[in-house]
This record gives structure tokens, sequence and C-alpha cells, in this order.
């Protein structure tokens, strides 16, 4: 399985569709969210990148800004069973509990479909959908690429901005970044 | 301190407990990777630098990172703790590997990895001995990825220069640096196919240099451009490498391309050798990716058309019609204006008549001149003077002959001398046809002229035709020579046109007079071109050609109704009179480059390569600029950037030295930088902003804000140490 056997996300072209199962069991579908701006994120619990934003509280924040605009916040996981990150659905809704996120969702991709079709490379890997199905944003978090938490407070948070530019009306000013963390693990190849 | 020996201590006893390599040197959480740090020699040396290693031993499978770590990951960083006025340099960075992760790739070193700094040691040191202190911060991974952070020390005694001895970990340093990556000894140039997302790298090196390749790698320095876990098929062929790749997420297409790209050679393994590249963005090619594309396009009949496009033709068709368009442009340049005047001049005098076969004629002076242009830069570019755009003005003895030209052409406008009348004996052929062959020449004349200006789109144009087999170069060529003729050939095969000419009439005479000027100020201009080729004594040459050829001229009207043998008088005391003067200034001393009454306002040094290697020792910053007196583009990119008070404010602040490279004459040394970065010729502006870090290449058309921004700190193939926290 290899990324070019895909075609490439790209920004400004519609969001690839997918329909897909959340912790809780529930079918999450993007073309349910048509109207809504759509936030994906990629996530691996155990992955120092990952921890950074969560520990800090950086990601929660984050995701609460993105409701009160009325976005809808996806996080998935596409941690391969046995890998680092990969959570039952009960183990998700715990983990959610306990860091105190606050994302609509928590889709599970263990086979990775998912995550090829956006070319999702890191974790954290971060995603924006317009209200027209549009992928208008690709790319890191911020552009502070270390595990140091002290580097948030002086990072430019790239999904906040886009998500400040979408509300105004504005184009995003910086809609493709370099994604930074660890590797996605996902099911490797038979 | 005091944790530090209870540490080391520790370590000591629980290594003889058997715990093995896998137990850091610090007692704590279990580390994947050993650290170390040794230098090359057993002590410091006031005013020298010293070359100290971080070593980094990997559990097996774990790996670190490359400065670009590809998809994931984090390259390793070192923040130094050195005493007194010590100062280090960036991490010398070996020759990475690829890493697949399932569908990514990153790029890194597994099993092992010296990474190597120069420090500098001041000239005065205090105490006996000096202890360098490493805090490496390290992202190491396998399946999982972990953020290490390590504190590495190195106490060594200070001695006198020259008697510090090699020590124990000299051979092994030695050894890493003889695998550092090195400047490519060849040039690159990179063009982007857009619709098939895809990047062509072409690499013009010695062949032996591409001999018994079997597989070559492109790193990108940055992310972005490339994407990084796509193959890179290859092609060797003469001297020349190409690798295509795919675009990476931001589809951009810098001016550079910068990575490192790494060939391997022999059986098995292989042996690798890493060559640093700045790839200049050539012309988009529909070549690009096609060895990419598995056999067909999307529609029918679309296969023909890509195999077609495979050969190479679409990718030569847009560098000439980048040339063409360059070539229309340089008829808006100033070096030619004068000449098109006449031109223009010439048509609405003869309105009543074609004037087709004149511009047929132009046409054909036009592109015999860039035909022999691309013959001469063909016929040398093999040999040690590297010929580029604009060559011929570096021979004083031209530049002469070339001022005399226009001056004559000046005293024809301005009635003193008059052609033709006094010149029957000359050739029947010629008086007959004065038209014709009048146009030819001036479509020669024209194409001179216009060598020392460049206009856009050509600079792209000529250096991609550099890079390039004769035949494109040649292409090249003649698509530029058609572009700068187009506009006369259309005037004169267009009646319509020619009607909106205004009918012949006196005002004729007042401008034909008029436009002597132009002509006069252009040789006023050569003149000064030659006083800083050959001082003085070409000046003196000048001036002695033009009182010669005022003699002759006012002679030849006062003898205009004499005798045939009094006649010749005038035009054997011309050739006489250039017999003379032409070689005088060839052989003028050349004088100081020191020139130009505003040399004050930034303080500038000769460029020369010792010195240029000299500040790159010293790790100073350093900009470049490769310049010509006769290049106009140059000229004006000095007045507008170069010379304004923000611009040497900025290179003050930074503590730049400011080398000025003069190309007015052949300058061998000038001439191997400016092929080091593919380049034909000037103007050529390169920053080195010290520490070892690579050197960048601004653009021919400059702005004082542009070479502000461009002096800041950017990422760069070796990273100042320390980026955490920062």
């Amino acid at each position: 399985m290899t990324a070019a056997a895909y075609a490439d996300p790209e920004v400004g072209k519609p969001a690839p569709g997918f329909s897909a199962v959340d912790s809780n069991g529930e079918s999450v579908k993007l073309s349910d969210y048509r109207g809504k701006t759509v936030v994906l994120e990629w996530t691996n619990d155990g992955c120092p990148y990952v921890k950074k934003h969560y520990s800090s509280n950086n990601m929660q924040t984050l995701q609460k800004e993105a409701a009160a605009k009325g976005a809808v916040w996806l996080t998935i996981i596409s941690s391969a069973p046995g890998a680092q990150g990969y959570l039952t659905g009960d183990e998700a809704n715990k983990l959610t509990e306990t860091r105190g996120a606050a994302s609509a969702a928590v889709v599970l991709a263990p086979e990775g479909g998912l995550g090829h079709l956006y070319d999702a490379r890191t974790t954290p890997h971060m995603f924006i959908v317009n209200a027209e199905g549009t992928l208008v944003y690709m790319g890191g978090i911020d552009d502070a690429a270390t595990t140091d938490v002290a580097d948030i407070k002086t990072a430019k948070n790239y999904v906040r901005t886009a998500l400040d530019d979408l509300a105004a009306g504005a184009p995003i000013e910086t809609a493709v970044t370099r994604p930074y963390g660890c590797s996605v693990k996902y099911k490797t190849a038979s | 301190m005091g944790h530090w020996q209870l540490a080391s201590v520790l370590a000591f006893f629980l290594a003889a407990m058997g715990w093995g390599s896998a137990m850091a040197a610090e007692a704590g959480p279990h580390h994947h990777v050993e650290v170390g740090l040794f230098a090359e020699k057993s002590a410091v040396e006031p005013g020298k630098t010293i070359t100290v290693a971080v070593q980094e031993r990997m559990e097996p499978g774990w790996h670190t990172y490359w400065i670009n770590p590809g998809d994931s990951g984090e390259p390793t960083s070192i923040e130094w703790s050195l005493p007194q006025s010590l100062s280090a340099g960036p991490i010398l960075w070996p020759i990475p590997h690829v890493i697949s992760v399932g569908p990514l790739a990153e790029y890194g070193y597994d099993d092992e990895v010296v990474l190597l700094t120069e420090i500098q040691v001041p000239e005065k040191i205090e105490g006996n001995s000096v202890t360098l202190g490493a805090k490496v911060s390290y992202l190491v991974c396998r399946e999982i990825c972990i953020p290490e952070e390590r504190h590495v020390e190195l106490t060594l005694p200070v001695k006198s220069a020259g008697t510090a001895s090699p020590s124990a970990f000299a051979g092994q340093i030695e050894k890493a640096r003889s695998a550092l990556p090195v400047p490519l000894p060849g040039t690159a140039s990179y063009s982007a196919n857009p619709p098939k997302e895809s990047l062509r790298l072409i690499v013009s090196a010695d062949e032996k240099l591409l001999q018994d390749v079997k597989d070559a790698r492109f790193f990108p320095l940055t992310w972005g451009s490339v994407a990084n876990p796509a193959p890179q098929p290859m092609k060797i062929s003469g001297g020349q490498l190409t690798l295509d790749m795919k675009q990476g997420d931001t589809k951009e297409t810098p001016e550079k391309l910068e990575g490192l790209l790494v060939l391997t050679k022999g059986s098995g393994e292989g042996e690798r050798s890493g060559y640093t590249v700045s790839a200049l963005r050539g012309p988009d090619s529909a070549t690009a990716g096609s060895l990419f594309d598995p056999a067909g396009g999307s529609g029918m009949g679309s296969g023909a058309v890509r195999s077609a496009a495979a050969g190479g033709i679409s990718g030569v068709g847009i560098a000439v019609l980048f040339a063409f368009l360059g070539g229309a442009m340089l008829n808006l340049m100033p070096c030619v204006f004068p000449v098109l005047a006449l031109k223009a001049l010439a048509f609405a005098k003869k309105a009543e008549h074609g004037h087709r076969p004149q511009g047929i004629a132009y046409l054909g002076g036009v592109l015999v001149s860039f035909g022999a242009i691309a013959a001469f830069i063909v016929a040398f570019r093999e040999g040690t003077a590297a010929l580029g755009w604009g060559f011929q003005f570096q021979s004083p003895a031209f530049v002469l002959a070339l001022a005399s030209l226009f001056f004559v052409m000046g005293l024809s406008l301005s009635g003193v001398v008059s052609f033709g009348a006094g010149m029957m004996s000359i050739g029947d052929s010629l008086s007959r046809r004065p038209g014709n062959a009048g146009y030819f020449f001036t479509g020669v004349l024209a194409a001179i002229a216009a060598t020392p200006c460049t206009a856009p789109f050509m600079g792209a144009a000529v250096g991609y035709a550099m890079t390039q087999p004769s035949y494109i170069l040649a292409a090249v060529m003649l698509g530029l020579g058609l572009g700068f003729a187009a506009p006369v050939v259309i005037l004169s095969i267009s009646p319509a046109l020619q009607h909106i000419l205004p009918k012949p009439g006196v005002w004729m005479v007042t401008l034909k007079q008029v436009l002597a000027f132009p002509l006069y100020a252009t040789a006023a201009w050569l003149v000064w071109v030659l006083s800083i080729q050959a001082g003085s004594d070409g000046v003196m040459a000048a001036a002695l050609a033009v009182v010669g050829i005022g003699f002759a001229a006012w002679l030849a009207h006062k003898s205009a109704f004499s005798s045939l043998p009094v006649k010749l008088i005038a035009p054997a005391l011309a050739v006489a009179t250039l017999a003379v003067t032409l070689p005088m200034a060839e052989t003028a001393e050349t004088v100081s480059a020191a020139t130009g009454a505003n040399s004050s306002v930034l303080a500038e040094e000769p460029f020369t390569k010792a010195r240029l290697d000299e500040l790159r020792a010293d790790g100073r910053p350093v900009f470049v600029n490769l310049t010509a007196a006769w290049c106009i583009t140059c000229k004006v990119n000095e007045r507008v950037a170069l010379k304004t008070s923000s611009v040497t404010q900025a290179f003050q602040a930074a503590g730049i030295t400011y080398l000025k490279g003069d190309w007015t004459r052949a300058n061998p040394e000038i001439s191997d930088l400016l092929r080091r970065f593919g380049r034909a010729g000037v103007p050529l502006y390169l920053f080195y902003p010290g520490r070892g870090e690579e050197p960048r290449v601004l653009p021919q058309i400059l702005t004082a804000g542009l070479v502000i921004d461009e002096i800041k700190a950017k990422p760069v193939i070796a990273s100042p140490s320390p980026s955490k926290g920062a």
C-alpha cells in the first residue's frame, strides 16, 4: 500500500468524502456536515507531539473555540491494532473524559483507509473542510515542530488562524503547512 | 557539577556490573541512544578551530533525524555551553538514509551517526583547561517516537598553537569529515510539470562523477516542494543525470531547489557520496515526470502527444518561447534604443516603397549575430575561458571599436560625413542596395548593442540553455534573436502599420540631427566602460580614436571633389587611427577595480576566491556582487538596491563583508564562480550567511527590501545549533 495509490487531497478541491464509525459505534459521514466547517485531527495519545498539545490543554482549548464557532471537530485514530495509539471505543471515550477533550466525535479508523484517503502522515496532522465541502487547510497545528510545551506560547497556531479567517469570510492566509510529529502508526501492508 | 560526578560514578558502576551499553551515562530513565562527545585534538589551541563530534549510537531499529526529517520526526539539536568566548558553528550533517515507515518516508540515521561541529577558540584564553558542554536534544523513533535530551561534557587542556596532538578519536572524526557532502562539481537545474505534479532535476557533471552510478536520490533541504515517499527514477546519459520527483504538499516551485544529491556506486550496498545542490528553476516542462508516467494518458490520442513530449521537444519549446519573449522585451531596454530609433527613421523616410526585403535583411543580421554568439559560447564553453552573455564586452578593443562606430554614426546623422556619395569606389553592390545591406548591418549592430542588457524571461531561458546540449543552446539563442527582431520585421511586412508612420518631410532632417545625440551618449558610455577596463591609457586611446576619426571625417568632406588618390586619404587615415588605438586599448594596464565615486557609501572589497574562502573559513557573513561596467542591469541594481542607505545599514548591522567581483574584463575566478551557480553571465548576487552555511542566490533584479529580507536568517542545510525553546 503506497500513498501514490491514492489521489492526494489538495487544498481548494473537494475534500475526499468518507463514512466511518466513531467511538460510540455511530456512523460519521463527512457529507452530513455540509454547511458547517469540519476540522479533522489525527491523533495518537502515546505520541510525544500529541502529548505536548494535550498536556498543555492547547488542543482542548482549540476544540472548544472551534465548537463555539459552530465547527465540527473530528478526532481520528488511525493506529493499527497493537500499534501505539490504538484504542477501542470504550478506551477512546475514557481518554476523551480524562484529558477533557471537546471533539464532536472520535473516529476509529484502524484499517488505515481513511488516513490514506487524506494522506495523513503525522500525529497531529490537521485538515479543515469548509461549509461547501472544500478542503481549505492541511498541515501542522502550528509552526513549532518540537515536543517542548514551552514552544506553544510563541508558536503561530495555523488552525486557529485558519478558523478565524473562515469565520471572517477571508481567504486562508497559510493553507498548506508542514505537518509535524510522529508518523501515523498504520497497519503494515502484508 | 556534583550531580554530574555522581552520575558518572554511578554509570561506571552500572557498566562494570554488566548492564551494558543500553544503560546511558546518566542514571535515570532508559534511553534508546548513547550520546558521546569527543574532539579531534587532545587539547584546544588559542586562535584555532577544533572539530568536535557528538556521536549518537542507536539501539537496533531506532533512528534519529537529518536536518529535514522528512514526513515526520525532528532533527537533533545541540545547544552548546562554551566558556569564555569559544563559539560553535552549525552541525555538519552527514548523508542521511531514506527510512520508510509504511506509506511515509523519513530522512535520518540508524545504528550510529557522528555529528561534527567546528568550535572557534579565541586568541586569548584564560586558565589551563576548558570544558565544552552540549545539551543534545533529539527525537528517536522505531515504531514509536521518544524525545530525549542528554548533557555531555568534555574537558580539554589549553596548549599553545601547533602543539596539540591528535586525540584517540582523530581517525574517526577524519572519517566522518571525509564522508560529509561536498558542493556538486557541476551544475543543476530543475523544471516542473504542474499538470503531472512532477519535478525533474537535471544535473550536468563530469562523466566520471556519473559513471557507474546505480542509484541516485535527492533529499530536499526543506519540507514542501518535493514529496518524500515517491520513487525517484533516474536516467544518465552523456554527462547528464535526470531525476524525476513528485511535487510535495505546497506544489511550490522555488527559484532554487536546494538539497542533497546522494549517488550510490559499486556493488552490494555500494558506496554513497553526497553533493549539495542548489538547482535553479528552468521553464516549466512537459518532459518532467515522463519517466513516472506508466505508459499512456487519460484520453485517446494523448499517448502520441506524450511520447513526443518525452523526447524533450516541448521542454525546449518552452525555453525557446521564453527566449522569444525575452528577445522582444530587449527592444524596450535602453541599450538598443538608439539603434532602433535610427531604423524607425529610415522606415519613415522611404515609406513609399515596400519594406519587406529590408525587414528580412534586418532579421538576417540579428540571427547571424545571435547564431555567432551561440557558436562562440559552444566553442569556448569546454575551454578555460568561460563565455557568457555579453562576453565580447570584456575586450577593450571591442569596446573602443564599438564606441568609434557609434561616434561615426552620430557624425553621419549630424551631417558631418555622408556615406554613399564619396564611397562609390568601395563597392558597387553596396551602393546599389544600400537599404538592404544597411539593414543587415543594423541588425548586427542592434544585437551587439543589446548584449549588455538583460530582459525579463531571458535569464531563465539563457540560464537553462547554458546547461543544455549545443543544439538546444543554439535554438534558444535563435529564439532570442527572432523575438528581438520581431517588432521591426512585423513593421516591415505590415503595410497597415506603415501607414501609421507620419509622412516624410522637413521634420525628418531635424529628427535625424536630434537622434545623433543618443548615439554620442552611447559612445560616451562606452568610453566610460573603457576607463574601467583599461584605465587612463584606454581613455587616451579613445580620445585619439575620436580625434583621428573626426579629422578623417573633415578631410573626407573637404576632399569630396578631389581626385581618387586624394579621396582615399581620409578612409586610410580612419583605418590607421583604429589600427593604432585598438591595440593600445587592448594592452593597456588594467587599473584597480576600486572605481566610482560611490564606493565610499558601501565599504567594498574586490572579490578574490582567496578572500572569500578566508572569510568563509572565519565563519563571517559575506555578500558577493558579481558585476561588470558594461552590464546595465548590474548598474541599475547597484543604484536602486545595493547602494541605498537601508541596505548599507543592514550590511553594517549584520557585519557583512561586501565583495565586489568585476567581470568587466575576463576573470577566471569570477567565471568559475558563475559556472558553479549555473550562470552564464553577470549579474550574480550571492549571500553567504557565515558559520559554514550554504550560500543563497539572489534574483537578478534587486530591490532594497529584497536584499534586506534575504540577509536575514532562513532555514539552511546546516542549522544553527539550538532550535529548541526559541
